[in-house]
C-alpha cells in the first residue's frame, strides 16, 4: 500500500474513535490532538505529519465537522463562511446570484438568466449538475417552468447546510471548463424583520403540501412563517392545520435540533435558517435524513427524478443543440443520462464485499477442503500396509517410511483442526 | 524378504508426501487471495470515508461490516501461517 494511503486507510479504521474522542471533548479541536491522543503519537515522531495530513483530509471529507479557522476545527456546529475566492489564472464567468429567505428555507434557487446562458441548462429541460463546494461535490438538478429555471434537490439543500447559508448572502457561482464552483460571501445581514410578506405568504402556501412531510420539515417551514417566534401552544394550534402531533413530539424535535433556538426570557421559539438541514433527529432521538419534494414548486404529480426524465417527460431539447457553439460546459456530466451515477448508492465493489461478507471464509475453507486428506483414514491405510511389511519381514520399509508417516499425518491433523475451528465459526 | 512388500507402503508414503506438498501450495494461493481481497476492502472503506454525502451514521454502518470481514480475514491468515509455521518445524 503506498503511503499516503496507508495513513488515510489508518485514519478510516480510527474513525468511531477520532467521533469519539471528539464528541467526549465537547470542545473545539485541533488535527494535532486527535494524532497526539487518539493515534498516540508525538509531532516529534516521523509518522506525525502523515497522519496529520491522513486526519485533515478525512475531516474535510465530513460533513460533521468545520473547520472555524487557523488550526480549530469543531464538531456539528456553525461553519465560518469563507470570504470569496480570487479565481486562478484559468478564464472563470463569474454569476453572483442572492439566495432569498423562501430559497433557503425551500431548499432551491431561481436561476439568473446569466448563470442558464453560461451553462447548459438553457440546452434542456432539465438535467443535473454536480457542483463544487469547498473540495465536496454537491448534486443540483435543473427544472424549466415556464420562463424560469429553478436548481433543486438535496443536494441543493446540503450545499446551503454545509455553507451555513443565511438568506440574503450572495453566493458565486464559478464557472470554468468542466467545473462549477460555488463560493458563499460572507455579506449577509442576519434580521428577521425584513423578510417580504411575499414570501412568507409563498412559504405558507406550501404548507398545503406538507400531510406528506416529516414533523420536522413541517415544523421548521411552520417556524420560517414567523420570524419572530411563536411559544409552543401557538406552534401546536397551527401544526394542527397540517398534520396532527402530540405537544410532546414536538416539544422532542425543537429540543434535538439545532435549527430551533428557545428564546428563555420570551419564552418563544426561532428558526435559525442557515441551521437548516436535511439532517436531523425526529421525535424519537433518531437521526434522520430528509428526501426533499418539490410538489408545492412543480405540482402536485411532480418526483423527483431518479436518474430518468421527471415527471414522464422526454428529455426535451429547449435550444437547437446545433446552434450552441461549444458550452463552455458543455463536457460537464449530466447525470439525466447515467442514470447509475446515484453516489450514496453503494458501488459495485461495495455491493460484491457485502455478499462476500455474508460468506465469511466459507469460500476459502471450501477450496482448501478440495486438498485435504484426513489423518483418521491416512491412519488406518499407513497402518494395515505397515502390519503387512512387519507380517512379511520388511523392516527396512518400516524403517525407512517412519518419519515421512509422522509427518504427513501430524501435518493433516493439524489441517484437520483448522478446518473444525473455521467450519464451526461459520455456522 | 521381498523389497515388493514394502512397494505399497512406498507408494503410499509418496503418493501423502505429494498430497501434502499439494495442499501447501493451495494454502499459498488462498493466502494470496485474502491479501488481495484485504486490499479490496480497505479500498472500499477509503472510499466511503471520502464520501462527503454520507453521513457519520451511514459512514459507519457501511464500514462496520467491511472492518469485521478484515479482522476475520485476517485471523485466518494467521492461523494459516501458523498452520505452516508448524508443519516446517
Amino acid at each position: 500500500m503506498e503511503n499516503k494511503q496507508f495513513y488515510d486507510y489508518q485514519v478510516a479504521r480510527k474513525s468511531s474513535d477520532i467521533m469519539s474522542f471528539v464528541k467526549g471533548r465537547n470542545q473545539n479541536f485541533t488535527i494535532e490532538d486527535i494524532v497526539t491522543i487518539v493515534f498516540e503519537t508525538s509531532t516529534s515522531h516521523l509518522p506525525y505529519k502523515f497522519y496529520a495530513r491522513a486526519v485533515e483530509a478525512f475531516l474535510k471529507a465530513n460533513k460533521d465537522f468545520y473547520h472555524i479557522q487557523g488550526t480549530l476545527w469543531s464538531y456539528g456546529s456553525k461553519p465560518i463562511i469563507r470570504p470569496t475566492v480570487i479565481a486562478t489564472k484559468e478564464k472563470t464567468n463569474d454569476v453572483i446570484q442572492e439566495i432569498t429567505y423562501v430559497e433557503r428555507v425551500k431548499g432551491y434557487i431561481k436561476v439568473s438568466p446569466k448563470l442558464t446562458n453560461l451553462t447548459k441548462i438553457r440546452l434542456r429541460k432539465h438535467g443535473t449538475l454536480d457542483v463544487i463546494y469547498d473540495n465536496c461535490s454537491y448534486e443540483f438538478h435543473w427544472k424549466w417552468l415556464y420562463n424560469y429555471c429553478y436548481l433543486f434537490g438535496n443536494g441543493v439543500m446540503d450545499f446551503f447546510a454545509d455553507a451555513g447559508i443565511h438568506p440574503d448572502q450572495d453566493i458565486t457561482f464559478s464557472i470554468k471548463s468542466t467545473l462549477i464552483d460555488i463560493h458563499a460571501s460572507n455579506s449577509y445581514q442576519i434580521s428577521s424583520q425584513s423578510v417580504p410578506h411575499a414570501q412568507l405568504d409563498q412559504i405558507e402556501e406550501s404548507l398545503q403540501f406538507a400531510k406528506d412531510q416529516p414533523l420536522f420539515t413541517i415544523l421548521y417551514e411552520l417556524l420560517s412563517c414567523y420570524p419572530y417566534g411563536l411559544n409552543l401552544k401557538e406552534i401546536y394550534q397551527h401544526f394542527l392545520e397540517y398534520k396532527l402531533v402530540t405537544t410532546h413530539d414536538l416539544k422532542n424535535i425543537l429540543k434535538q435540533n439545532e435549527c430551533f433556538e428557545y428564546d428563555v426570557v420570551e419564552d418563544i421559539w426561532k428558526l435559525k435558517i442557515n441551521k437548516i438541514s436535511r439532517f436531523y433527529q425526529d421525535e424519537l432521538g433518531n437521526e434522520v435524513e430528509n428526501d426533499l419534494s418539490y410538489a408545492w414548486l412543480f405540482g402536485d404529480n411532480f418526483q423527483m427524478p431518479s436518474g430518468k426524465a421527471i415527471d414522464g417527460e422526454d428529455a426535451s431539447i429547449v435550444e437547437d443543440k446545433e446552434t450552441v457553439k461549444e458550452s463552455i460546459v458543455e463536457s460537464v456530466e449530466e447525470r439525466v443520462e447515467k442514470p447509475n451515477e446515484e453516489p450514496i448508492e453503494k458501488t459495485k465493489e461495495e455491493s460484491d464485499t457485502d455478499s462476500e461478507i455474508e460468506e465469511g471464509t466459507n469460500f476459502y475453507i471450501a477450496d482448501l477442503k478440495k486438498g485435504f486428506v484426513s489423518p483418521g483414514d491416512l491412519k488406518k491405510e499407513i497402518d494395515a500396509l505397515v502390519i503387512e511389511c512387519f507380517n512379511k519381514g520388511d523392516i527396512q520399509a518400516l524403517e525407512k517410511h517412519y518419519q515421512d508417516a509422522q509427518r504427513v499425518y501430524r501435518y493433516f491433523q493439524k489441517v484437520e483442526q483448522f478446518l473444525n475451528k473455521w467450519e464451526g465459526k461459520n455456522l | 524378504m521381498s523389497g515388493n512388500d514394502g512397494q505399497k507402503l512406498t507408494e503410499k508414503i509418496n503418493e501423502s508426501l505429494s498430497k501434502m506438498e499439494e495442499f501447501k501450495r493451495r494454502i499459498e494461493s488462498v493466502n494470496e487471495e485474502i491479501e488481495a481481497k484485504q486490499t479490496e476492502i480497505e479500498g472500499n472503506i477509503l472510499q466511503i470515508v471520502s464520501k462527503r454525502k454520507l453521513s457519520m451514521k451511514e459512514r459507519t454502518e457501511r464500514m462496520i461490516p467491511l472492518m469485521e470481514q478484515q479482522d476475520l480475514l485476517k485471523e485466518f491468515l494467521e492461523d494459516l501461517d501458523t498452520l505452516e509455521e508448524k508443519q516446517n518445524e
